[in-house]
């Protein structure tokens, strides 16, 4: 025992040094460190080895020759898994450390199979039919709606390995922004199909979603370019502005000129300059006019409907993209932004040409990289940051703008993602939403799961903390890239969106989650099924029997390591005043996780 | 060291001193300011009363409310010309509900159908209209718009800049800050209650509320809650609670942390005592619909009425009724949503008179912006100015206040898509509001920098709507 601590105190000593000197260089960091890669061929015996079945960890005197026993390691691993998915499980966080190779697991995240969201949410919406039926409801009774989209996305989330696709394809659901609260048909499909677009092109060209998302019919509908018609003159109609306004200021250019390194190009009174003027989305609008149903549904047309421009979003069938029907587009030339369009071409290729005139847009890159990465690693990167990042959208290196797997690791990789120095910057971070800090807590902690069911609609989830995916309340999501909250934040004239809904009220909304998780300990209480998915207390007896331990290991995997000896001190004062016996051993692990879960390490990620 | 059972022990606090954490932060930033010290420096405290109690009730209409079909023009001339313009959005005359008003440049209006308590607050003298009122950092006429040669409002018919700038009173520049908040900022020192903000809002932060140091209460339809079990006496919640109030009670210098903690703490020691303060007086006679919008004005009313128990006698509330953003399906949708509103009014108007208060209360409503008056096929677009209502005993009621013009194409406030421009400024508006609830000429000239380029007597009520009697 004296042994093994000797070596790793040796060890973490030297590379504490390492890590110092390299941070304050800032260069890259962590390529490599003492005994790292270095163990091969080396045997370690010592009289500290120690196993102990329920742990998660043991101590094995090989792990600190490797490097694998060395909790700055894990806490690397689970800090970056926190950026790069919702958090990681305990042995993916210890894999990941072993490896030590973010960029290897981010190129082994490229090359797995998509989670298909259509396909999972129609399993799920089958399961939760035949147990609807199986609890004395009728077939007739069960509703395919929203809610069961919402079940496959926390089935996904919980349970797939595409970990950063899914990550990615969160963040871009709040950039390019659909939502159950809107006029979209409160059907399971229309979610799943839409979400499919997001996760197949997070690892795509941002142009090439653009074009699916402008497609799609459930934006269509939510906004309202669907079925709309040319200018009419006699009816003293004009094509719809929504989706042309919203394209440009929400999903590509923004509202004001923009530097490569998302700071604002200002006149000569300090002020911003428009990116477009009312004339440029009047024309735009015309671009998306004679969009209309690609598909009915199955009812429609068992009732003599046929496809045409006519349909109503009522028939519409929300999986089969829009159709361009060009006797309804808007003939004659465009001009916008200073691009002409010009007069002749099908629906199709005016916008292919707007597209075009977007992604060739010098805002695109830094106003879609800044919100990319105030939705995974801060809310104020730097403008070295943002231009870093936006570089690489604008050429992948190998010519090719807006390629999002390039910029995701470049998001990701970036020493501002990853060093100890910008970690510690005390303006250096971001609040995580509140479903982040749902979906977290619930990956990496131990459940009990008797059906596999990880589904919630998040209904009261919502209502306590204003938040749920794919639920904000317009297309301008449920915060905003530049809100700035009173006090420091703003006082520093910087900016945290996840703030603007975090009040009085779902402030305690969020602990009183936190309490339920941890002291009723239920996690996902689906109306359909008997059994509830719940924290696993006994599985942490072992752990919460030396407070110590289990504040080490919830450090770990919640905050990376970044609970400090005050906020420890506080959990091990509370733990220690329940003295050891079975019930508390569970009343041990409830008070933790709990506390953790409340305390800003946890619920700032940094 | 000594050795430890775990060897996760003795590493763990090592790493704690020599990693990241030793690298530490250096850079202490200034703290949250406590507002009440701020604002009880610079105005004496005055004790609250029924008699001086003074509440605004913002609603705002979020998502830009077509409100031409809310106050639509009803005597001939008028409504054919909104009639030929609006085209397949336009209310048929014979529907439309009559307002006894003076008329209006010869002009006489009504409401839509479907808002008859609206129709008979306003004929009862309870309720006004401010007509085509928007945005503006200066008067600008439609030549001058296209010359471009007079200042405009920052982000002109984009949802999240009108929307922002109806709530800060400061068009021509991009401010976290809104008017009820600097007011806040201002009085709220006047308040016995230095624990819960007077700004309360039933929707969450929003741009209204936010001062520069005080910030919104939050509260839900159905009130508040502390945290579950808190105050619970037994060993495991002494325990807990222990532990709650040290980490709330910690010295944070990260500045997310930091108002981490102070939002969370504030919630904390303030929704306990507004909600025993609000229990404590009994339910309410009056009966308010199972609507959103009523139940959220049901909470407004009931904290007003517990206004002296909590020691306020300067409120403001926030309530947000979003989705009216109707770029599809304007009328079916206003069918719909515009009924909530007038019974939501009128029931809200009901409760204040079953208190005593409806001189001391004024509801007025905000919205991102009018919409246009041609229509998209089925709905509207993002325009300019629209048609705002007031409620209250204190507002000269029964009137339709500005310039309505007339709605033809050729209009000369009119812009191409039937855009109109705002013959009244949102700060007019706003400003008025303000000076009835009592802010000082100067302090409303602060908050409301452009108010002189609309007049120059910042002193007197910009249009007159409200009565300066209590």
């Amino acid at each position: 025992m004296q042994g093994k601590s000797t070596i790793s105190i040796l060890g973490a000593l030297l590379i504490c040094a390492f890590l110092n000197l390299v941070a304050k260089a800032q260069v890259a960091v962590y390529s490599d460190f003492v005994g790292a890669g270095h163990s091969e061929g080396i045997s370690v015996t010592t009289s500290s080895d120690h196993i102990q079945s329920g742990w998660t960890r043991h101590a094995v005197g090989l792990r600190t020759i490797d490097g694998g026993g060395l909790d700055s390691k894990r806490m690397e691993a689970s800090r970056f898994l926190a950026q790069a998915a919702f958090g990681g499980k305990p042995e993916e966080i210890a894999t990941l450390a072993q490896s030590n190779d973010f960029e290897g697991w981010i190129d082994w995240q490229y090359t797995l199979l998509k989670t298909d969201m259509l396909t999972l949410t129609n399993q799920v919406t089958q399961q939760a039919k035949n147990a609807h039926i199986q609890g004395g409801g009728s077939a007739s009774s069960f509703i395919a709606n929203s809610k069961l989209f919402q079940y496959a996305w926390w089935q996904a989330n919980m349970t797939k390995q595409d970990v950063l696709r899914q990550r990615a394809a969160a963040a871009l659901s709040e950039i390019v922004v659909i939502s159950t609260v809107g006029n979209i048909r409160n059907e399971n499909v229309a979610y799943a199909s839409y979400y499919d677009v997001l996760m197949k092109n997070a690892f795509g060209n941002y142009r090439a979603l653009l074009k699916e998302v402008a497609l799609h019919p459930t934006m269509g509908v939510y906004l309202t370019h669907f079925r709309n018609p040319k200018t009419n003159e006699s009816a003293n109609t004009f094509p719809d502005e929504n989706f042309a306004r919203e394209i440009l200021q929400l999903f590509s250019v923004g509202l004001v000129q923009l530097n490569q390194d998302g700071s604002v190009i200002t006149d000569a009174e300090g002020k911003g300059i428009p990116t477009y003027t009312p004339e440029d989305i009047r024309q735009l609008a015309k671009v998306f006019t004679g969009l209309g149903a690609g598909g009915i549904t199955n009812e429609a047309a068992n009732s003599g409907n046929f496809v045409s421009f006519n349909t109503t979003r009522n028939n519409l069938d929300y999986t089969v993209p829009m159709t361009m029907y060009n006797e309804q587009h808007e003939n004659g030339s465009k001009q916008i932004m200073g691009v002409t369009i010009p007069s002749g071409q099908t629906g199709m290729e005016d916008i292919d040409a707007a597209l075009n005139m977007i992604m060739n847009h010098s805002n695109t890159a830094p106003f879609v990289c800044t919100k990319l990465i105030q939705q995974m690693v801060k809310s104020n990167p730097s403008a070295a940051y943002v231009s870093d990042v936006a570089e690489v959208f604008a050429n992948n290196s190998d010519g090719v703008k807006g390629d999002l797997k390039a910029v995701i690791k470049a998001i990701l990789l970036h020493e501002e993602a990853r060093t100890c120095l910008w970690q510690t910057d005390p303006t250096s971070g971001k609040l995580r939403n509140p479903s982040q800090r749902y979906l977290h807590f619930a990956k990496a902690m131990a459940l009990s799961s008797p059906n596999g069911a990880y589904w919630t609609n998040g209904f009261a989830f919502e209502s306590r903390t204003n938040h749920l995916p794919m639920n904000s309340p317009s297309v301008f999501n449920f915060y905003l890239p530049e809100h700035q909250p009173a006090g420091p934040i703003r006082e520093a004239n910087l900016t945290a969106p996840e703030f603007q809904i975090f009040n009085a009220s779902t402030s305690i909304g969020y602990v009183n989650e936190a309490d339920g998780w941890t002291r009723t300990g239920i996690l996902f209480a689906p109306s359909e099924l008997a059994q509830n998915v719940t924290l696993n207390k006994q599985y942490y007896n072992m752990m919460a029997s030396d407070p110590e331990v289990l504040i080490n290991h919830l450090d770990l995997i919640l905050c990376h390591g970044r609970l400090t000896d005050e906020t420890r001190q506080i959990v091990r004062t509370a733990l220690e005043g329940l003295v050891s016996s079975p019930d508390n051993l569970t009343q041990r692990i409830e008070m933790a996780a709990f506390l953790i879960m409340i305390s800003p390490e946890y619920t700032i990620l940094k | 060291m000594t050795p430890e059972r775990n060897p996760g022990i003795s590493r763990r606090k090592f790493i704690a001193t020599t990693g990241c954490a030793a690298i530490g932060a250096t850079t202490l930033l200034s703290s949250l300011i406590n507002m009440k010290a701020v604002a009880a420096a610079a105005l004496d405290k005055r004790a609250g009363s029924s008699d001086d109690y003074k509440a605004m009730v913002c609603i705002l209409l979020a998502g830009g409310s077509d409100s031409h079909n809310m106050l639509v023009p009803r005597s001939n001339e008028a409504w054919q010309q909104y009639s030929l313009t609006r085209a397949n959005l336009a209310l048929p005359q014979s529907q439309i509900l009559q307002l006894n008003h003076t008329p209006l440049n010869g002009h006489s209006y009504g409401v839509h159908p479907l808002m008859p308590e609206v129709r008979d607050l306003f004929n009862s003298g309870k309720l006004s209209f401010i007509s085509n009122v928007g945005t503006l950092v200066e008067p600008i006429t439609k030549q001058q718009y296209l010359n471009n040669n007079k200042k405009l409002p920052l982000g002109l018919f984009s949802h999240s800049d009108q929307v922002k700038h109806w709530q800060t009173g400061r068009p021509g520049e991009r401010k976290s800050y809104g008017w009820g908040g600097r007011i806040a900022d201002l009085v709220q020192s006047q308040n016995q209650n230095d624990l819960i903000s007077m700004n309360i809002s039933l929707d969450g932060s929003n741009q209204f509320q936010m001062g520069e140091h005080n910030v919104e209460f939050s509260l839900r339809p159905t009130g508040t809650s502390g945290i579950n079990g808190y105050g619970t006496n037994n060993i495991y919640h002494n325990l807990r609670d222990a532990a709650i109030n040290n980490i709330l009670d910690k010295d944070y210098q990260d500045i997310y942390e930091k108002t981490y903690i102070s939002t969370l703490k504030n919630a904390k020691e303030g929704s306990g005592v507004l909600q025993n303060a609000i229990d404590a007086q009994g339910e309410l006679a009056t009966n308010f619909s199972n609507t959103a919008l009523s139940q959220k004005l049901k909470m407004v009313a009931k904290v007003i009425k517990a206004r002296e128990s909590l020691g306020f006698s300067r409120q403001t509330f926030f309530v947000n009724f979003a989705g009216w953003d109707h770029h599809d399906d304007t009328l079916d949708s206003q069918l719909a949503m515009l009924p909530e509103l007038s019974q939501g009014l009128a029931e809200f108007n009901q409760a204040l008179e079953e208190m005593g208060v409806s001189t001391n209360v004024t509801t007025f409503t905000i919205s991102d912006f009018g919409r246009t008056l041609t229509s998209n096929g089925n709905g509207s677009d993002h325009a300019w100015g629209g048609n705002m209502l007031v409620m209250g005993g204190s507002v000269n009621g029964g009137e339709i206040y500005g310039d309505y013009p007339l709605l033809n194409i050729s209009n000369e406030w009119m812009l191409p898509r039937g855009v109109l421009i705002p013959t009244t400024s949102s700060t007019e508006y706003m400003s008025e509001l303000a000076l009835w609830f009592g802010i000082s000429p100067g302090d409303v000239a602060d908050i409301f920098p452009d108010i002189t380029n609309f007049t120059s007597n910042p002193g007197a009520y910009p249009i007159g709507f409200m009565n300066p009697g209590i």
